[in-house]
Protein backbone atom coordinates (compact mmCIF):
# COMPACT_ATOMS: atom_id res chain seq x y z
CA UNK A 1 0.00 0.00 0.00
CA UNK A 2 3.00 2.28 -0.38
CA UNK A 3 1.27 4.45 -2.99
CA UNK A 4 -1.63 4.96 -0.59
CA UNK A 5 -0.32 7.73 1.63
CA UNK A 6 -2.20 10.88 0.62
CA UNK A 7 -5.85 11.82 1.02
CA UNK A 8 -6.31 11.90 -2.74
CA UNK A 9 -4.62 8.51 -3.29
CA UNK A 10 -6.63 6.78 -0.57
CA UNK A 11 -9.97 8.25 -1.64
CA UNK A 12 -9.45 7.28 -5.27
CA UNK A 13 -8.29 3.76 -4.36
CA UNK A 14 -11.27 3.17 -2.05
CA UNK A 15 -13.68 4.49 -4.67
CA UNK A 16 -12.23 2.23 -7.35
CA UNK A 17 -12.16 -0.79 -5.03
CA UNK A 18 -8.36 -1.22 -5.08
CA UNK A 19 -8.44 -1.20 -1.30
CA UNK A 20 -11.22 -1.33 1.27
CA UNK A 21 -11.85 1.32 3.89
CA UNK A 22 -11.52 -1.39 6.54
CA UNK A 23 -7.99 -2.23 5.28
CA UNK A 24 -7.10 1.46 5.50
CA UNK A 25 -8.60 1.66 9.00
CA UNK A 26 -6.68 -1.40 10.21
CA UNK A 27 -3.43 -0.04 8.81
CA UNK A 28 -4.10 3.26 10.55
CA UNK A 29 -4.68 1.56 13.91
CA UNK A 30 -1.50 -0.51 13.53
CA UNK A 31 0.52 2.66 12.88
CA UNK A 32 -1.05 4.49 15.81
CA UNK A 33 -0.38 1.52 18.11
CA UNK A 34 3.26 1.44 16.98
CA UNK A 35 4.08 5.15 17.21
CA UNK A 36 1.62 6.88 19.50
CA UNK A 37 3.12 5.76 22.83
CA UNK A 38 6.26 7.69 21.90
CA UNK A 39 4.70 10.63 20.02
CA UNK A 40 1.58 11.25 22.17
CA UNK A 41 -0.24 12.64 19.12
CA UNK A 42 -3.61 11.07 19.98
CA UNK A 43 -5.33 11.58 23.32
CA UNK A 44 -8.15 9.24 22.34
CA UNK A 45 -8.07 6.51 19.68
CA UNK A 46 -11.64 5.75 18.64
CA UNK A 47 -10.98 2.22 17.45
CA UNK A 48 -14.56 0.95 17.27
CA UNK A 49 -15.92 4.11 15.66
CA UNK A 50 -13.14 4.03 13.06
CA UNK A 51 -13.83 0.42 12.08
CA UNK A 52 -17.60 0.93 12.10
CA UNK A 53 -17.19 3.99 9.88
CA UNK A 54 -14.95 2.06 7.51
CA UNK A 55 -17.42 -0.82 7.30
CA UNK A 56 -20.21 1.64 6.50
CA UNK A 57 -18.14 3.07 3.62
CA UNK A 58 -17.39 -0.40 2.25
CA UNK A 59 -21.06 -1.38 2.54
CA UNK A 60 -22.06 1.76 0.69
CA UNK A 61 -19.73 0.86 -2.15
CA UNK A 62 -21.00 -2.74 -2.17
CA UNK A 63 -24.53 -1.37 -2.63
CA UNK A 64 -23.29 0.49 -5.69
CA UNK A 65 -23.75 3.95 -4.16
CA UNK A 66 -21.49 6.86 -5.09
CA UNK A 67 -18.77 7.50 -2.52
CA UNK A 68 -17.81 10.97 -1.28
CA UNK A 69 -14.64 12.99 -1.89
CA UNK A 70 -12.98 11.56 1.24
CA UNK A 71 -14.03 7.92 0.81
CA UNK A 72 -12.31 5.84 3.48
CA UNK A 73 -9.82 8.59 4.35
CA UNK A 74 -8.82 8.63 8.03
CA UNK A 75 -8.92 12.21 9.32
CA UNK A 76 -7.73 12.91 12.85
CA UNK A 77 -9.51 15.62 14.82
CA UNK A 78 -8.06 18.14 17.23
CA UNK A 79 -9.56 17.40 20.63
CA UNK A 80 -11.32 20.78 20.64
CA UNK A 81 -13.84 19.53 18.08
CA UNK A 82 -16.95 17.95 19.56
CA UNK A 83 -17.58 14.34 18.57
CA UNK A 84 -20.81 12.65 19.54
CA UNK A 85 -20.07 9.75 21.88
CA UNK A 86 -16.27 10.23 21.83
CA UNK A 87 -14.69 12.19 24.66
CA UNK A 88 -13.55 15.72 23.88
CA UNK A 89 -11.08 17.04 26.42
CA UNK A 90 -9.44 20.17 24.97
CA UNK A 91 -6.37 18.62 26.67
CA UNK A 92 -7.74 19.95 29.96
CA UNK A 93 -8.50 18.35 33.33
CA UNK A 94 -11.66 20.44 33.16
CA UNK A 95 -13.09 18.30 30.34
CA UNK A 96 -11.20 15.06 31.00
CA UNK A 97 -14.36 12.93 30.97
CA UNK A 98 -16.57 15.07 28.76
CA UNK A 99 -18.52 13.17 26.07
CA UNK A 100 -20.36 15.60 23.78
CA UNK A 101 -23.96 14.90 22.78
CA UNK A 102 -23.43 16.16 19.21
CA UNK A 103 -20.90 16.40 16.35
CA UNK A 104 -19.28 19.66 15.27
CA UNK A 105 -20.47 20.80 11.85
CA UNK A 106 -17.06 20.07 10.29
CA UNK A 107 -17.21 16.53 11.67
CA UNK A 108 -20.67 16.05 10.16
CA UNK A 109 -19.37 17.31 6.82
CA UNK A 110 -16.36 14.95 6.92
CA UNK A 111 -18.61 11.98 7.66
CA UNK A 112 -21.01 13.03 4.87
CA UNK A 113 -18.01 12.90 2.50
CA UNK A 114 -17.30 9.32 3.74
CA UNK A 115 -14.20 10.18 5.78
CA UNK A 116 -13.45 8.01 8.83
CA UNK A 117 -12.17 9.29 12.18
CA UNK A 118 -9.30 7.50 13.97
CA UNK A 119 -9.35 9.70 17.06
CA UNK A 120 -8.77 12.96 18.85
CA UNK A 121 -5.41 14.69 18.86
CA UNK A 122 -3.32 16.35 21.52
CA UNK A 123 -3.16 20.13 21.79
CA UNK A 124 -2.28 22.93 24.13
CA UNK A 125 -4.94 23.19 26.84
CA UNK A 126 -7.96 25.00 25.36
CA UNK A 127 -5.68 25.80 22.36
CA UNK A 128 -3.64 28.21 24.49
CA UNK A 129 0.01 27.71 23.66
CA UNK A 130 2.57 27.40 20.90
CA UNK A 131 4.41 24.22 21.88
CA UNK A 132 1.80 21.67 23.04
CA UNK A 133 3.38 21.84 26.49
CA UNK A 134 0.27 23.27 28.15
CA UNK A 135 -1.59 20.01 27.44
CA UNK A 136 -2.74 18.47 30.71
CA UNK A 137 -1.76 15.09 29.26
CA UNK A 138 1.86 15.83 28.29
CA UNK A 139 3.05 17.29 24.99
CA UNK A 140 2.97 15.64 21.60
CA UNK A 141 6.53 15.06 20.31
CA UNK A 142 7.97 16.19 17.00
CA UNK A 143 8.65 13.09 14.88
CA UNK A 144 11.72 14.79 13.33
CA UNK A 145 13.30 14.95 16.81
CA UNK A 146 11.31 13.76 19.81
CA UNK A 147 13.16 16.10 22.16
CA UNK A 148 11.57 19.00 20.30
CA UNK A 149 8.12 20.55 20.18
CA UNK A 150 5.80 19.96 17.23
CA UNK A 151 4.48 23.48 17.84
CA UNK A 152 1.01 24.35 18.95
CA UNK A 153 -1.65 24.57 19.68
CA UNK A 154 -2.74 21.91 17.13
CA UNK A 155 0.47 19.94 17.73
CA UNK A 156 -1.09 16.48 17.87
CA UNK A 157 -2.84 16.96 14.52
CA UNK A 158 0.45 18.06 12.94
CA UNK A 159 2.31 15.08 14.42
CA UNK A 160 -0.37 12.62 13.28
CA UNK A 161 0.12 13.77 9.69
CA UNK A 162 3.93 14.21 9.86
CA UNK A 163 4.40 10.70 11.25
CA UNK A 164 2.02 9.13 8.74
CA UNK A 165 -0.52 8.08 11.40
CA UNK A 166 -3.25 9.82 9.40
CA UNK A 167 -3.07 11.38 5.91
CA UNK A 168 -4.94 14.48 7.12
CA UNK A 169 -6.17 16.10 10.29
CA UNK A 170 -8.22 19.08 11.36
CA UNK A 171 -6.85 21.76 13.63
CA UNK A 172 -8.00 25.16 14.75
CA UNK A 173 -6.05 28.38 14.33
CA UNK A 174 -6.61 31.40 16.55
CA UNK A 175 -3.19 33.05 16.28
CA UNK A 176 -1.19 30.51 14.28
CA UNK A 177 -2.23 27.19 15.81
CA UNK A 178 -2.42 25.42 12.43
CA UNK A 179 0.34 27.20 10.51
CA UNK A 180 3.08 27.14 13.17
CA UNK A 181 2.84 23.39 13.96
CA UNK A 182 2.61 22.69 10.21
CA UNK A 183 5.89 24.59 9.75
CA UNK A 184 7.62 22.85 12.65
CA UNK A 185 6.60 19.35 11.50
CA UNK A 186 7.03 19.72 7.73
CA UNK A 187 3.32 19.41 6.89
CA UNK A 188 0.88 21.56 4.92
CA UNK A 189 -1.49 23.60 7.11
CA UNK A 190 -4.25 25.94 5.96
CA UNK A 191 -6.05 28.59 8.02
CA UNK A 192 -9.06 29.68 5.97
CA UNK A 193 -10.52 33.18 5.86
CA UNK A 194 -12.49 34.09 8.98
CA UNK A 195 -16.06 33.15 8.04
CA UNK A 196 -15.14 30.42 5.55
CA UNK A 197 -15.66 27.40 7.85
CA UNK A 198 -18.32 26.83 10.51
CA UNK A 199 -17.07 26.74 14.11
CA UNK A 200 -20.23 25.14 15.49
CA UNK A 201 -18.98 22.43 17.84
CA UNK A 202 -15.46 23.86 18.19
CA UNK A 203 -14.82 24.62 21.86
CA UNK A 204 -14.45 28.39 21.65
CA UNK A 205 -11.21 30.16 22.58
CA UNK A 206 -11.33 33.63 20.93
CA UNK A 207 -14.44 33.91 18.81
CA UNK A 208 -13.35 36.82 16.59
CA UNK A 209 -10.25 34.83 15.56
CA UNK A 210 -10.91 31.06 15.70
CA UNK A 211 -10.98 29.19 12.37
CA UNK A 212 -10.86 25.46 11.63
CA UNK A 213 -8.59 24.18 8.88
CA UNK A 214 -6.80 21.11 7.51
CA UNK A 215 -3.35 19.58 7.86
CA UNK A 216 -2.19 17.22 5.14
CA UNK A 217 1.04 15.81 3.76
CA UNK A 218 0.47 17.50 0.39
CA UNK A 219 -1.30 20.62 -0.87
CA UNK A 220 -3.87 18.95 -3.09
CA UNK A 221 -5.03 16.79 -0.18
CA UNK A 222 -5.37 19.84 2.06
CA UNK A 223 -7.37 21.54 -0.70
CA UNK A 224 -9.75 18.59 -0.93
CA UNK A 225 -10.40 18.55 2.82
CA UNK A 226 -10.91 22.31 2.85
CA UNK A 227 -13.46 22.01 0.05
CA UNK A 228 -15.44 19.54 2.16
CA UNK A 229 -15.49 21.54 5.42
CA UNK A 230 -15.99 25.04 3.94
CA UNK A 231 -19.32 26.73 3.41
CA UNK A 232 -22.61 27.65 4.99
CA UNK A 233 -24.00 26.53 8.31
CA UNK A 234 -27.17 27.91 9.87
CA UNK A 235 -25.61 27.13 13.27
CA UNK A 236 -22.73 29.61 12.92
CA UNK A 237 -23.91 33.11 12.08
CA UNK A 238 -20.35 34.26 11.26
CA UNK A 239 -20.03 31.97 8.23
CA UNK A 240 -20.12 34.14 5.13
CA UNK A 241 -22.65 33.02 2.55
CA UNK A 242 -20.66 32.48 -0.62
CA UNK A 243 -19.99 29.59 -2.91
CA UNK A 244 -17.15 27.18 -2.20
CA UNK A 245 -14.92 27.08 -5.28
CA UNK A 246 -13.11 23.96 -6.48
CA UNK A 247 -9.98 24.35 -4.34
CA UNK A 248 -8.29 21.33 -5.86
CA UNK A 249 -8.51 23.01 -9.27
CA UNK A 250 -6.31 25.81 -7.90
CA UNK A 251 -3.47 23.32 -7.44
CA UNK A 252 -1.24 23.19 -10.46
CA UNK A 253 -2.51 26.49 -11.85
CA UNK A 254 0.22 28.66 -13.33
CA UNK A 255 1.60 31.33 -11.01
CA UNK A 256 3.16 33.26 -13.92
CA UNK A 257 2.60 36.96 -13.43
CA UNK A 258 1.29 36.63 -9.85
CA UNK A 259 2.61 39.55 -7.81
CA UNK A 260 4.17 38.47 -4.51
CA UNK A 261 4.97 40.87 -1.68
CA UNK A 262 7.84 40.17 0.67
CA UNK A 263 7.25 42.15 3.89
CA UNK A 264 10.50 43.56 5.21
CA UNK A 265 9.15 43.48 8.79
CA UNK A 266 9.13 39.66 8.70
CA UNK A 267 12.85 39.46 8.04
CA UNK A 268 13.94 41.52 11.02
CA UNK A 269 15.77 40.69 14.25
CA UNK A 270 14.84 37.32 15.72
CA UNK A 271 14.64 35.40 12.43
CA UNK A 272 17.01 32.44 12.47
CA UNK A 273 19.54 32.83 9.60
CA UNK A 274 19.16 29.21 8.45
CA UNK A 275 15.36 29.62 8.33
CA UNK A 276 15.76 32.87 6.42
CA UNK A 277 18.00 31.17 3.84
CA UNK A 278 15.39 28.44 3.20
CA UNK A 279 12.60 31.00 2.89
CA UNK A 280 14.55 33.25 0.51
CA UNK A 281 15.52 30.27 -1.66
CA UNK A 282 11.87 29.21 -1.93
CA UNK A 283 10.82 32.73 -2.90
CA UNK A 284 13.58 32.80 -5.54
CA UNK A 285 12.18 29.57 -7.03
CA UNK A 286 8.70 31.15 -7.23
CA UNK A 287 10.29 34.07 -9.06
CA UNK A 288 11.99 31.63 -11.45
CA UNK A 289 8.53 30.11 -12.08
CA UNK A 290 7.32 33.49 -13.29
CA UNK A 291 5.97 35.19 -10.16
CA UNK A 292 6.80 38.86 -9.78
CA UNK A 293 8.44 39.46 -6.41
CA UNK A 294 8.59 42.88 -4.79
CA UNK A 295 9.08 44.28 -1.30
CA UNK A 296 6.04 45.49 0.66
CA UNK A 297 5.69 47.06 4.09
CA UNK A 298 3.33 46.01 6.88
CA UNK A 299 4.40 48.69 9.36
CA UNK A 300 2.21 47.66 12.32
CA UNK A 301 3.53 44.08 12.42
CA UNK A 302 5.55 44.75 15.56
CA UNK A 303 2.34 45.52 17.48
CA UNK A 304 0.62 42.23 16.60
CA UNK A 305 1.76 40.29 19.68
CA UNK A 306 0.52 42.91 22.15
CA UNK A 307 -2.72 43.41 20.22
CA UNK A 308 -3.37 39.69 20.05
CA UNK A 309 -2.71 38.98 23.71
CA UNK A 310 -5.23 41.65 24.74
CA UNK A 311 -8.00 40.67 22.31
CA UNK A 312 -7.61 36.88 22.46
CA UNK A 313 -7.41 36.78 26.27
CA UNK A 314 -10.39 39.11 26.64
CA UNK A 315 -12.50 36.84 24.48
CA UNK A 316 -11.14 33.73 26.21
CA UNK A 317 -12.03 35.05 29.66
CA UNK A 318 -15.62 35.36 28.49
CA UNK A 319 -15.76 32.04 26.60
CA UNK A 320 -14.22 30.05 29.44
CA UNK A 321 -16.70 31.43 31.99
CA UNK A 322 -18.95 28.52 30.99
CA UNK A 323 -16.69 26.03 32.77
CA UNK A 324 -18.19 26.35 36.22
CA UNK A 325 -18.83 22.77 37.31
CA UNK A 326 -22.58 22.93 36.67
CA UNK A 327 -23.51 21.57 33.23
CA UNK A 328 -20.49 19.50 32.17
CA UNK A 329 -16.90 18.80 33.05
CA UNK A 330 -15.15 18.78 36.39
CA UNK A 331 -16.77 19.76 39.67
CA UNK A 332 -14.80 20.25 42.87
CA UNK A 333 -16.64 20.90 46.12
CA UNK A 334 -14.60 22.01 49.09
CA UNK A 335 -15.58 21.57 52.73
CA UNK A 336 -16.28 25.29 52.85
CA UNK A 337 -18.92 24.70 50.20
CA UNK A 338 -20.45 21.69 51.90
CA UNK A 339 -21.16 23.48 55.16
CA UNK A 340 -22.63 26.37 53.19
CA UNK A 341 -26.27 26.76 52.43
CA UNK A 342 -25.41 30.31 51.43
CA UNK A 343 -24.40 31.95 48.17
CA UNK A 344 -20.76 31.51 49.18
CA UNK A 345 -21.04 27.71 48.88
CA UNK A 346 -21.89 28.02 45.19
CA UNK A 347 -19.10 30.51 44.54
CA UNK A 348 -16.65 28.33 46.45
CA UNK A 349 -17.59 25.46 44.12
CA UNK A 350 -16.99 27.66 41.07
CA UNK A 351 -13.61 28.82 42.35
CA UNK A 352 -12.39 25.40 43.47
CA UNK A 353 -13.53 23.78 40.22
CA UNK A 354 -11.82 26.37 38.05
CA UNK A 355 -8.64 26.35 40.12
CA UNK A 356 -8.37 22.55 39.87
CA UNK A 357 -9.58 22.25 36.27
CA UNK A 358 -7.48 24.88 34.50
CA UNK A 359 -3.71 24.73 34.02
CA UNK A 360 -1.28 27.60 34.56
CA UNK A 361 -1.39 29.06 31.03
CA UNK A 362 -5.19 29.04 30.90
CA UNK A 363 -5.41 30.78 34.28
CA UNK A 364 -2.88 33.37 33.17
CA UNK A 365 -4.93 34.16 30.07
CA UNK A 366 -8.27 34.24 31.92
CA UNK A 367 -6.79 36.68 34.42
CA UNK A 368 -5.22 38.88 31.74
CA UNK A 369 -8.46 38.88 29.75
CA UNK A 370 -10.58 39.65 32.80
CA UNK A 371 -8.22 42.49 33.72
CA UNK A 372 -8.23 44.17 30.29
CA UNK A 373 -12.04 44.12 30.28
CA UNK A 374 -12.43 45.30 33.88
CA UNK A 375 -13.76 48.68 34.96
CA UNK A 376 -11.16 51.40 34.45
CA UNK A 377 -8.94 49.39 32.08
CA UNK A 378 -11.25 48.61 29.16
CA UNK A 379 -10.45 51.74 27.13
CA UNK A 380 -6.72 51.63 27.78
CA UNK A 381 -6.27 48.00 26.82
CA UNK A 382 -9.18 46.35 25.01
CA UNK A 383 -10.45 49.32 22.99
CA UNK A 384 -6.89 50.36 22.19
CA UNK A 385 -6.07 46.85 20.92
CA UNK A 386 -9.20 46.83 18.73
CA UNK A 387 -8.00 50.07 17.14
CA UNK A 388 -4.51 48.73 16.49
CA UNK A 389 -6.17 45.64 15.04
CA UNK A 390 -7.86 47.92 12.49
CA UNK A 391 -4.43 49.32 11.59
CA UNK A 392 -2.99 45.84 11.14
CA UNK A 393 -5.83 45.03 8.75
CA UNK A 394 -5.26 48.32 6.91
CA UNK A 395 -1.58 47.37 6.38
CA UNK A 396 -2.72 44.25 4.51
CA UNK A 397 -5.44 46.09 2.55
CA UNK A 398 -2.83 48.57 1.33
CA UNK A 399 -0.33 45.84 0.44
CA UNK A 400 -3.01 43.92 -1.48
CA UNK A 401 -3.52 47.01 -3.62
CA UNK A 402 -0.09 46.23 -5.06
CA UNK A 403 0.36 42.46 -4.74
CA UNK A 404 -1.76 39.30 -5.04
CA UNK A 405 -0.24 37.52 -2.05
CA UNK A 406 2.34 37.90 0.67
CA UNK A 407 5.10 35.35 1.27
CA UNK A 408 7.14 35.20 4.47
CA UNK A 409 8.37 32.79 7.15
CA UNK A 410 5.70 31.03 9.24
CA UNK A 411 7.88 30.84 12.35
CA UNK A 412 11.11 32.67 13.24
CA UNK A 413 12.85 29.40 14.16
CA UNK A 414 12.62 25.70 13.44
CA UNK A 415 11.23 23.44 16.18
CA UNK A 416 12.61 24.44 19.58
CA UNK A 417 13.37 22.03 22.38
CA UNK A 418 10.65 20.92 24.79
CA UNK A 419 11.13 22.98 27.94
CA UNK A 420 13.09 25.70 26.17
CA UNK A 421 10.44 28.43 26.47
CA UNK A 422 8.20 27.24 29.28
CA UNK A 423 9.76 29.36 32.01
CA UNK A 424 8.79 32.68 30.43
CA UNK A 425 5.30 33.10 28.93
CA UNK A 426 6.30 36.23 27.04
CA UNK A 427 9.11 34.45 25.17
CA UNK A 428 6.60 31.81 24.10
CA UNK A 429 4.13 34.49 22.93
CA UNK A 430 6.81 36.14 20.80
CA UNK A 431 7.31 32.92 18.81
CA UNK A 432 3.90 33.63 17.20
CA UNK A 433 4.97 36.99 15.78
CA UNK A 434 4.63 35.98 12.09
CA UNK A 435 1.29 34.19 12.28
CA UNK A 436 -0.67 36.65 14.45
CA UNK A 437 -1.12 39.47 11.89
CA UNK A 438 -3.07 37.35 9.36
CA UNK A 439 -5.24 36.03 12.21
CA UNK A 440 -6.04 39.52 13.47
CA UNK A 441 -6.83 40.60 9.89
CA UNK A 442 -9.01 37.50 9.31
CA UNK A 443 -7.10 36.54 6.14
CA UNK A 444 -6.54 33.11 4.56
CA UNK A 445 -3.03 31.79 5.06
CA UNK A 446 -1.13 28.55 4.75
CA UNK A 447 2.22 27.11 5.74
CA UNK A 448 3.93 24.86 3.22
CA UNK A 449 7.23 23.02 3.74
CA UNK A 450 10.39 24.37 2.09
CA UNK A 451 13.97 23.15 2.45
CA UNK A 452 14.88 22.09 5.99
CA UNK A 453 17.24 24.30 7.95
CA UNK A 454 20.22 23.01 9.86
CA UNK A 455 19.53 23.56 13.54
CA UNK A 456 22.15 22.33 16.04
CA UNK A 457 23.59 20.32 13.16
CA UNK A 458 20.27 18.64 12.38
CA UNK A 459 17.99 19.33 9.39
CA UNK A 460 14.58 20.46 10.72
CA UNK A 461 11.46 21.46 8.77
CA UNK A 462 10.80 25.07 7.75
CA UNK A 463 7.49 26.47 6.54
CA UNK A 464 6.82 29.28 4.08
CA UNK A 465 3.71 31.26 4.96
CA UNK A 466 1.44 32.49 2.16
CA UNK A 467 -1.22 35.12 2.95
CA UNK A 468 -3.85 36.30 0.45
CA UNK A 469 -6.86 38.66 0.45
CA UNK A 470 -10.11 37.48 2.05
CA UNK A 471 -11.62 34.38 0.42
CA UNK A 472 -8.64 33.95 -1.93
CA UNK A 473 -7.79 30.48 -0.62
CA UNK A 474 -7.40 29.60 -4.31
CA UNK A 475 -4.42 31.96 -4.61
CA UNK A 476 -2.90 30.56 -1.40
CA UNK A 477 -3.26 26.99 -2.68
CA UNK A 478 -1.95 27.72 -6.19
CA UNK A 479 1.19 29.22 -4.66
CA UNK A 480 1.51 26.44 -2.10
CA UNK A 481 1.37 23.89 -4.93
CA UNK A 482 4.09 25.76 -6.82
CA UNK A 483 6.28 25.82 -3.71
CA UNK A 484 5.70 22.10 -3.20
CA UNK A 485 6.51 21.25 -6.84
CA UNK A 486 9.70 23.32 -6.86
CA UNK A 487 11.07 22.11 -3.52
CA UNK A 488 14.36 20.26 -3.96
CA UNK A 489 13.96 16.63 -2.87
CA UNK A 490 16.49 15.06 -0.60
CA UNK B 1 0.23 44.41 39.23
CA UNK B 2 0.30 43.51 42.90
CA UNK B 3 -1.21 40.61 44.81
CA UNK B 4 -4.28 42.58 45.86
CA UNK B 5 -5.09 43.37 42.22
CA UNK B 6 -4.58 39.72 41.31
CA UNK B 7 -7.06 38.77 44.06
CA UNK B 8 -9.59 41.27 42.76
CA UNK B 9 -9.32 40.04 39.15
CA UNK B 10 -9.33 36.39 40.27
CA UNK B 11 -12.58 37.05 42.16
CA UNK B 12 -14.11 38.58 39.03
CA UNK B 13 -13.04 35.48 37.09
CA UNK B 14 -14.28 33.07 39.82
CA UNK B 15 -10.81 31.57 40.28
CA UNK B 16 -9.57 30.51 43.72
CA UNK B 17 -5.79 30.82 43.64
CA UNK B 18 -3.24 29.57 46.13
CA UNK B 19 -0.91 32.16 47.72
CA UNK B 20 1.95 30.80 45.58
CA UNK B 21 -0.12 31.22 42.43
CA UNK B 22 -1.00 34.79 43.43
CA UNK B 23 2.67 35.68 43.88
CA UNK B 24 3.77 34.12 40.61
CA UNK B 25 0.89 35.54 38.59
CA UNK B 26 1.46 39.05 39.96
CA UNK B 27 5.03 38.97 38.62
CA UNK B 28 4.06 37.42 35.29
CA UNK B 29 1.14 39.77 34.70
CA UNK B 30 3.31 42.78 35.45
CA UNK B 31 5.78 41.70 32.81
CA UNK B 32 3.09 40.98 30.22
CA UNK B 33 1.30 44.29 30.88
CA UNK B 34 4.60 46.17 30.62
CA UNK B 35 5.04 44.61 27.20
CA UNK B 36 1.46 45.35 26.12
CA UNK B 37 1.93 48.99 27.14
CA UNK B 38 3.89 49.48 23.90
CA UNK B 39 0.49 49.90 22.22
CA UNK B 40 0.26 53.35 23.87
CA UNK B 41 2.83 54.57 21.34
CA UNK B 42 0.55 53.82 18.36
CA UNK B 43 -1.43 56.80 17.12
CA UNK B 44 -5.04 55.61 16.93
CA UNK B 45 -6.71 59.03 17.22
CA UNK B 46 -8.49 58.68 13.88
CA UNK B 47 -9.13 54.91 13.95
CA UNK B 48 -12.38 53.13 14.74
CA UNK B 49 -12.09 49.94 16.82
CA UNK B 50 -12.39 46.74 14.80
CA UNK B 51 -15.01 44.49 16.37
CA UNK B 52 -15.20 41.94 13.54
CA UNK B 53 -13.26 41.34 10.35
CA UNK B 54 -15.66 40.18 7.65
CA UNK B 55 -17.71 43.35 7.40
CA UNK B 56 -20.72 41.11 6.79
CA UNK B 57 -23.79 41.31 8.97
CA UNK B 58 -24.32 38.13 10.98
CA UNK B 59 -26.67 35.79 9.19
CA UNK B 60 -29.73 34.70 11.08
CA UNK B 61 -31.50 31.48 10.24
CA UNK B 62 -35.22 31.27 9.69
CA UNK B 63 -37.21 31.07 12.89
CA UNK B 64 -38.39 27.52 12.34
CA UNK B 65 -38.92 25.04 15.15
CA UNK B 66 -36.52 22.11 14.83
CA UNK B 67 -35.63 19.08 16.86
CA UNK B 68 -33.21 20.28 19.57
CA UNK B 69 -30.91 18.48 21.96
CA UNK B 70 -32.83 15.79 23.86
CA UNK B 71 -33.36 16.60 27.54
CA UNK B 72 -31.46 13.53 28.75
CA UNK B 73 -28.56 14.26 26.35
CA UNK B 74 -28.28 17.78 27.72
CA UNK B 75 -28.06 16.43 31.27
CA UNK B 76 -25.84 13.45 30.49
CA UNK B 77 -22.53 15.24 31.11
CA UNK B 78 -23.63 17.10 34.24
CA UNK B 79 -21.58 16.41 37.39
CA UNK B 80 -24.90 16.11 39.25
CA UNK B 81 -28.44 15.99 37.89
CA UNK B 82 -31.75 15.23 39.55
CA UNK B 83 -35.44 15.55 38.67
CA UNK B 84 -34.54 16.66 35.15
CA UNK B 85 -32.32 19.55 36.22
CA UNK B 86 -28.74 20.46 37.09
CA UNK B 87 -27.93 20.25 40.79
CA UNK B 88 -25.74 22.91 42.44
CA UNK B 89 -24.77 23.50 46.06
CA UNK B 90 -27.60 25.13 48.03
CA UNK B 91 -27.36 28.89 47.71
CA UNK B 92 -30.59 30.11 49.27
CA UNK B 93 -31.69 29.33 52.81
Amino acid sequence: MSELESVVQIAEAVKSGKVTAVEIAERTLARIDARNPELNAFLTVSREELLAGARAVDDKRARGEMLGALAGVPIALKDALCTRGVRTTCASRMLEGYVPPYDATVVRKLRAADAIVPGKTNMDEFAMGSSNESSAFGPAKNPHDVTRTPGGSSGGSAVAVAAGLAPAALGSDTGGSIRQPAALTGTVGVKPTYGRVSRFGLVAFASSLDQIGPFASDVRSAARVLGVIAGGDPRDSTVVDRDVPDYEAACGKSIRGLRLGVPEEYFAKGLDPAVEASIRAAIARLEADGAVVRPVSLPHTKHAVATYYVIATAEASSNLARFDGVRYGLRVTKDAAKDGGTASALRAMYGATRDAGFGAEVKRRILLGTFVLSAGYYDAYYLKAQKVRALLRRDFDQAFGEVDAIVCPTSPTAAFRLGEKTSDPLTMYLSDVYTLPASLAGLPAASVPVEPALTDGKPLPVGLQIVAPSFREDTVLALACAVEAARPRA
Amino acid sequence: MDVSQIRHVAALAELSLTPEEEQRLAAEMTRILDYVAELDAVDTSSVLPMTQVTGAAPRLREDVVEEGLAHEDALAAAPEAEHGGFVVPTFVE
